[in-house]
């Protein structure tokens, strides 16, 4: 691993990953300061839930009740929200940092260095992982200060679990941007390809609930596996974050192979 | 001596364009390779296949005589490369730019770099982004000599560059081949070939024409003759002489090219009055200009 590599693509990501940090940051900080306002109105809440469709309630993993904190977190938090930020990380950085700097042109004054082409995809990836780490510690240093502030009262080890998982999450989507950047050289698909994924798996997750005869594809899509809700009440799934870790390092193997036959393309 | 390039058969297909065909090229140590060819002849491809940024369709590239598809980071190790459609990231300042890349080559010392952006009239402390075309083309220059590689692969150096630039670009160029360096540099500025390499290769159409040293280039080139008489003549003497050709006659002024010797000409005009001669060095445009004619009547 070359550790100017890795600090030169930590640098190139820093503005974008501080400003989806600070998006998450302060948008989670709202929703806890919210918080003790929906819960002392809760039974009137459980009332408007009650009546709210079963699919947008599915959407958000509502789980019928607001009163107590980690429903709440799982729903205002975990439901869509994070995971939507963490993805953006990882897909954002993976694809810019690839077929994003191939594009810029800048990709031919790196690798007429004597770095080899796995090398350099590998601490690029490395980069993106450090990323997410910093997004997800982000997001577990806001919900353990309101879990004390506004008394969410979830045990904090688990709030960390679920922080954690959701950067693990991103790690397939991440690996997948690679991919399709290491493939094409394009910026465009690398973006594209793992946004469609994420939406259609998704889906898939949300509306299995819906839809009984949706249930056995469930275990296609990575939001089943990272099983964020639970995780915040306390049942996370460890099976689960392996199978993640392990089709996010398939998908960047993969990535490297491409990577190291491709031509590189110029402007 | 293994040369220090070599390439054998090298091919590049895009598609249904061949961009380079059946290259087989070599440069020696301590030798200036000049690169010519017009737009589109495949002189970036020929470069970029060098340093493993492309890979050949056929054929394979050998730096210090080993192949570069089985270990291209040893031998980019000793090369230098400046690529064609430059490309810098536009937020670092030139200092740090050099720092980043010497880094990557755990090549700690500056000087070098310091002192090749100082001739070349280039601020460092400027950001990339801020600097006019001109100056990050030096940048480009300075960041592929900046640790003293024993190769320097560098696709039209001079591109964008002032005379002045020019000058100090083409004294950096012949100072590291005197000090037993190799520099293949591409161009289609003509008089740069006559300036700096010891011997150049014509690509044209993916194809190379012809490798010769400048020398023999010039020698063998059409030369432009201007012969003044004190009467008179006919075009006709001079179309019968071997190797002269487009022969125009206005009034006692007769003006035509020839290849080779020219001593048959000289002695057949002395015999005709013979008032004065001019001849007109041949540069290598002519050169050029008379290989792509070449090139295309054999083509129609
Ligand atoms: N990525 C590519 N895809 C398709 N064709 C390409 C690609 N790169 C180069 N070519 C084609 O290969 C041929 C050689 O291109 P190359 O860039 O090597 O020319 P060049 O001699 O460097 O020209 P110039 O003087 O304009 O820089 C051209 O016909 C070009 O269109
Ligand atoms: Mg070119």
């Amino acid at each position: 691993m070359s550790r100017d590599l890795v600090v030169k693509s930590l640098r190139d990501n820093r503005a974008g990953t501080i400003a989806w940090g600070l998006v998450l940051v302060a948008s989670v900080a709202l929703q806890m300061a919210v918080y003790p306002t929906v819960r002392d109105a809760a039974a009137g809440f459980e009332q408007l839930l009650s009546s709210y469709p079963e699919a947008f309630k599915a959407m958000f993993d509502i789980q019928g009740t607001f009163a107590d904190g980690a429903g709440y977190v799982r729903a205002e938090v975990f439901g869509l929200f994070a995971p939507l930020v963490v993805l953006g990380v990882a897909i954002g950085q993976a694809s810019r940092c690839t077929a994003g700097e191939e594009r810029a042109g800048t990709m031919d004054l790196l690798v007429a260095n004597p770095v080899s082409r796995r090398e350099v995809l590998l601490d690029k990836a490395f980069a993106v992982l450090v990323d997410l780490v910093v997004v997800a510690a982000a997001l577990a240093a806001v919900l353990l200060a309101a879990n004390a502030l506004v008394g969410l009262d979830i045990p904090p080890v688990d709030l960390v679990v679920a922080s954690l998982l959701s950067a693990v999450l991103a790690l397939p989507f991440g690996a997948l941007a690679l991919l399709v950047g290491a493939l094409t050289g394009s910026r465009g698909l690398a973006v594209a390809a793992p946004v469609g994924a994420a939406v259609v798996t998704f889906l898939v997750q949300t509306l299995a609930e819906l839809a009984d005869w949706l249930r056995p594809w469930r275990v296609l899509s990575p939001f089943h596996h990272a099983g964020l809700g639970d995780a915040v009440s306390g049942n996370a799934d460890a099976l689960g974050a392996l199978v993640l870790l392990g089709t996010a390092g398939i998908l960047l193997a993969l990535a490297v192979l491409a990577f190291e036959r491709r031509d590189l393309a110029t402007r | 001596m293994n040369p220090v390039v070599r390439t054998e058969r090298l091919t590049k297909r895009y598609g249904h364009t061949t961009a380079l065909r059946d290259l087989d090229l070599e440069v020696s140590g301590g030798e200036v390779f000049g690169l010519l060819g017009p737009n589109g002849a495949g002189k970036t491809t020929t470069l970029r296949l060098l340093v493993d940024l492309i890979r050949p369709t056929s054929g394979r590239v050998l730096l210090f005589g080993e192949d570069v598809a089985a270990d291209s980071v040893e031998a980019r190790r000793r090369v230098g490369y400046l690529p064609g459609n430059l490309a810098l990231y536009d937020d670092l300042t030139g200092a740090k730019l050099l720092k980043l890349l010497a880094g990557l080559r755990n090549h700690a010392d500056l000087t070098v770099a310091h002192r090749l952006a100082e001739r070349l009239d280039l601020d460092l402390d400027r950001r990339a982004g801020e600097l006019s075309k001109g100056n990050r083309q030096k940048l480009g220059v300075v960041q592929a000599f900046q640790h003293q590689p024993d190769l320097l692969v560098l696709d039209e150096p001079a591109s964008g560059l002032d005379p002045f630039a020019q000058r100090e670009l083409h004294a950096a160029v012949r100072e590291h081949a005197d000090a037993g360096g190799t520099v293949l540099f591409s161009s289609h500025v003509l008089s740069e070939m006559e300036q700096v390499a010891d011997r150049v290769g014509i690509l044209l159409d993916g194809r190379l024409a012809v490798v010769d040293r400048v020398a023999n280039l010039k020698a063998n080139a059409l030369r432009a003759l201007t012969f003044t008489f004190d009467t008179p003549v006919d075009a006709g003497v001079f179309d019968r002489i071997p190797g002269v050709r487009d022969v125009t006659v206005s009034g006692c002024t007769v003006a035509c090219r020839v290849v080779g010797n020219v001593g048959e000409l000289v002695r057949a005009a002395a015999g005709l009055g013979l008032v004065n001669v001019t001849s007109a060095e041949p540069d290598l445009e002519d050169i050029f200009l008379d290989y792509v004619e070449k090139r295309e009547s054999h083509v129609t």
